[in-house]
């Protein structure tokens, strides 16, 4: 093809400006290059690549469960046709974007005075991500294949990081996963160990002492005592660790649910407790306590939290376990004074293998560390929720919420964000 | 006549009273301590124990710990005992909880025939 003498001048100012967005399209892509996280490459798509196009406005939006929808994750700069943040789009609706979902194609779309929408598919390795949509001033602009190539390879680029960055995000999650599996097997290890050898020593003694000959008969009660409440000591560990092992998996604790007064079971408990700690608890009852529950597991929960008030509570002031019945739910609250638990300790409060910050509690007296997590656990398989807040002022409260019956079964958990099963 | 006082360092209160119960029998003169720090105060007031068993994991201070502070005459009078995985001490007697009690009278009176004579508490 022989050169043109004379250049148009508009071709030449086209020629120009293409070459200027080239560069800062380049750099566009040198900034998507070193994204590590899907939102990352949001933000440089929308930013330094919809500039690059001398676009005014951009917005991007995903495949969302259900995947017959696209959902608009962010948006930047404004322009006629863009969506709103947050909106979702059935694949049905007349959009322009919905249309590019549908059929994997870019499209041109023009606006008042001239402008329009540019909107173009978003092409992961094996399937359609979403879309990319740009407001331009300029629609005629991508009558030229060359503009036209230059805003797709910008949204292959952008598809190609997204599919990336979401690899990266499942492998650090799974990599994590891992490591805390290990960790917990570890202390797992380290719990076999130290809390089962101890009382198994204390028995081992206690009935080495009562084989003696000359053991006076007072000892030999105190040896007989001294084994009776070691064997509980390792059954409650040995209940512990079952339901710790349950809970890693298959998920949660199993529940049987029948027809439970928590009058009844609470009066029952506290009375118990009592006796066995010599210790002053209030119990305040009020409103319709009746639901379906599991009884074996909820006197487990109220025992634990009890436990937790006798072991960091300030002995002379009462524990007190308070209960109210509501039109769905029960709330039951279990208080003691004494020490704060610090506010950095509590969002770990409720995982396996945290022991309260209070060392100075004998062996025998502390527990595993799986105490709150098994009482998390139990709330959260009868539907419920637990919540804790510690002060000064008011002591330490643990609150638990239960629905009265089986709530709906909310359907697995949420898919991955804008992942779409299937091809693209 | 002389009798040995043995030092218990154990923070299980069930651990440390069995542990009394079976020494005294055993003609021992037994004395506790919670834990490293306890043990420490103890023998700093002036108490000179003629052997020492302790146990490794302890909250305050741990029985590794201790040891590490313990004046050499005192480091040789030592017998641990572990919940855990047993780690060697510089030569120190130990034994894995739970022990049969004739291991530790054994290892307590080999501790005590290699002690300076003398070095005994008058009762």
């Amino acid at each position: 093809m022989a050169p043109n003498p004379r250049p148009d001048p508009r071709t030449a100012l086209r020629a120009s400006h293409s070459r200027s967005r080239l560069t800062r399209l380049s750099d566009g892509l040198r900034q998507l290059t070193g994204t590590r996280t899907p939102e990352e490459v949001i933000a440089v798509a929308l930013g330094p690549c919809v500039a690059a196009l001398g676009a005014r406005g951009g917005a991007l939006a995903l495949f969302d469960e259900p995947e017959l929808e696209l959902r608009v994750v962010r948006v930047e700069g404004e322009g006629a046709g863009l969506p709103r943040a947050s909106e979702r789009l059935a694949l049905t609706s007349p959009s322009p974007l919905a249309e590019v979902a549908r059929l994997g194609q870019p499209v041109f779309h023009g606006t008042q005075g001239g402008g329009g929408l540019v909107v173009l598919p978003l092409p992961g390795l094996d399937q359609l991500l979403g879309v990319l949509a740009l407001a331009v001033a300029d629609l005629a602009r991508f009558d030229d294949p060359s503009e036209r190539a230059l805003v797709e390879v910008l949204a292959q680029h952008c598809a190609l990081a997204l599919d990336r960055a979401r690899t990266l995000v499942q492998e650090r999650t799974l990599r994590e996963t891992a490591e805390r599996d290990a960790l917990l097997a570890r202390r797992l290890i380290g719990v076999m160990g130290h809390d089962l050898r101890n009382p198994l020593h204390v028995i081992s003694v206690a009935a080495q002492l009562l084989g003696q000959p000359r053991l006076p008969a007072t000892s030999r009660q105190r040896a007989a005592n001294r084994i009776a409440t070691n064997v509980q000591r390792m059954g409650r560990i040995i209940e512990d660790l079952l339901d710790f092992t349950r809970i890693q998996t298959e998920g949660q604790l199993p529940v049987s649910r029948r027809p439970v007064d928590l009058r009844e079971l609470l009066r029952e408990l506290v009375s118990d407790f009592r006796m066995a700690h010599g210790v002053r608890i209030g119990l305040e009852l009020s409103g319709d306590l009746e639901g379906a529950f599991d009884p074996v597991r909820l006197s487990q929960l109220f025992s634990n939290l009890l436990h937790n008030a006798v072991r960091y509570g300030d002995p002379p002031r009462p524990i007190s376990v308070n209960a109210e019945g509501f039109e769905h739910e029960v709330r039951i609250s279990v208080h003691n004074h004494g020490a704060v638990i610090p506010e950095s300790l509590r969002p770990a409060l409720f995982e396996p293998f945290r022991r309260g910050p209070h060392h100075e509690l004998e062996r025998s007296q502390r527990g595993l560390g799986l105490g709150l997590f098994i009482v998390r656990q139990i709330a959260v398989s009868h539907g419920g929720t637990v919540e804790v807040t510690s002060s000064e002022q008011e002591g330490t409260r643990f609150t638990v919420a239960l629905p009265r019956r089986d709530p709906l079964r909310a359907s697995g958990p949420a898919g991955q964000a804008g992942m779409r099963p299937g091809g693209g | 006549m002389g009798v040995d006082t043995v030092l218990i360092v154990d923070d299980d209160s069930d651990i440390r009273a069995a542990l009394e119960e079976m020494l005294e029998l055993e003609g021992f003169l037994p004395q506790s301590a919670l834990d490293g720090a306890d043990a420490l105060a103890l023998i700093r007031r002036g108490f000179v124990p003629g052997a020492i068993v302790l146990d490794l994991m302890m909250p305050v201070m741990g029985g590794e710990e201790l040891f590490r502070m313990l004046p050499p005459a005192l480091r040789e009078r030592c017998v641990v005992m572990t919940a855990g995985e047993p780690r060697p001490l510089d030569g120190v007697p130990v034994l894995r909880k739970p022990f049969e009690m004739d291991a530790l009278i054994r290892a307590l009176r080999a501790v005590c025939a290699a002690r300076p004579t003398g070095d005994r508490t008058q009762r």
